[in-house]
């Protein structure tokens, strides 16, 4: 394991805070990564508490808000910065710009095209994202895969859809392998600077 | 002209842009992102980028879940 202090204060900049946003977040905080950015502009549902880390007692609150009540009760010496904010090509700089990695923890097909474009565009950073993580049963292995010149890194098979259903154990299994990408991305870094 | 797609060489007709590749393969736009010679285009470019002879091109359509 790196114990440099750089190596965890790499800022990791995560938009979404849904089923692999929050539970990434827990994870890295877990890992040692101790500077967070999380964007998301949705509020806590009942239907959320399926997969996502959230707390009866939230429900309503901004996700952003109850997940930062959540990692700063775990561990208060995150810095964590929280925006209650859509996120597009126009705004994804200012927030995300000293990012040492992104990820992109957005649900649909859609969002995760326009927020992955948006980061290869406009951020100077490694790109995490997710596709094809659908399905009932966590996946023995999920894979991950790079895309355009290394700039990206998929986890999934880039076929199984929501429309399978996404249940816990296969969104948790998800987002610990984003954050093993993260984990990955920070370790090549440090090996060739 | 020919291009490179994703690893296969397909036939195009000079000038086209993405919205042309786009709508000859079919390609779901709103889930794709594309990269021509290494550079990702932005969607709101799709209709006035006109591909170049013998790029290589990249298309990655997303699937939900998350």
């Amino acid at each position: 394991m790196p114990t440099t202090a750089s190596f965890y204060a790499t800022r990791v900049g995560i938009v979404g805070a849904g089923g692999l946003g929050s539970n990434l977040a827990i994870l890295l905080c877990r890992m040692g990564f101790s500077r967070l950015v999380i964007a998301d502009y949705d509020i806590v549902e009942p239907s959320n508490l399926n997969r996502q880390v959230y707390l009866y007692k939230q429900v309503g609150r901004p996700k952003v808000e109850a997940l930062a009540q959540i990692v700063l009760d775990l561990l208060p010496e995150i810095e964590l910065l929280t925006h209650f904010q859509k996120i597009d090509e126009r705004n994804i700089a200012r927030p995300f710009e000293n990012c040492g990695v992104f990820v992109d923890c957005t649900d649909s097909a859609q969002n995760k095209s326009r927020i992955v474009e948006a980061a290869l565009t406009v951020l100077d950073c490694p790109v995490v994202s997710a596709s094809g993580i659908g399905g009932r049963l966590t996946p023995a292995k999920i894979s991950c895969s790079h895309r355009f010149g290394g700039r990206l890194w998929v986890i999934g098979d880039q076929q199984s859809s929501d429309c399978l259903g996404v249940a816990a154990p296969a969104v948790i299994a998800a987002a610990s392998a984003l954050a093993e990408a993260v984990y990955d991305i920070c370790r090549l870094r440090q090996e060739s600077p | 002209m020919k291009v490179e797609m994703n690893g296969e060489v397909i036939d195009l007709v000079a000038g086209s842009t993405l919205d042309d590749l786009c709508r000859l393969l079919a390609l779901p736009k709103k889930s794709a992102v594309i990269s021509v010679n290494g550079e990702v285009v932005r969607k709101s470019e799709y209709g006035s980028y006109v591909v170049p002879d013998s790029s290589k091109i990249e298309v990655m359509v997303f699937v939900g879940g998350g």
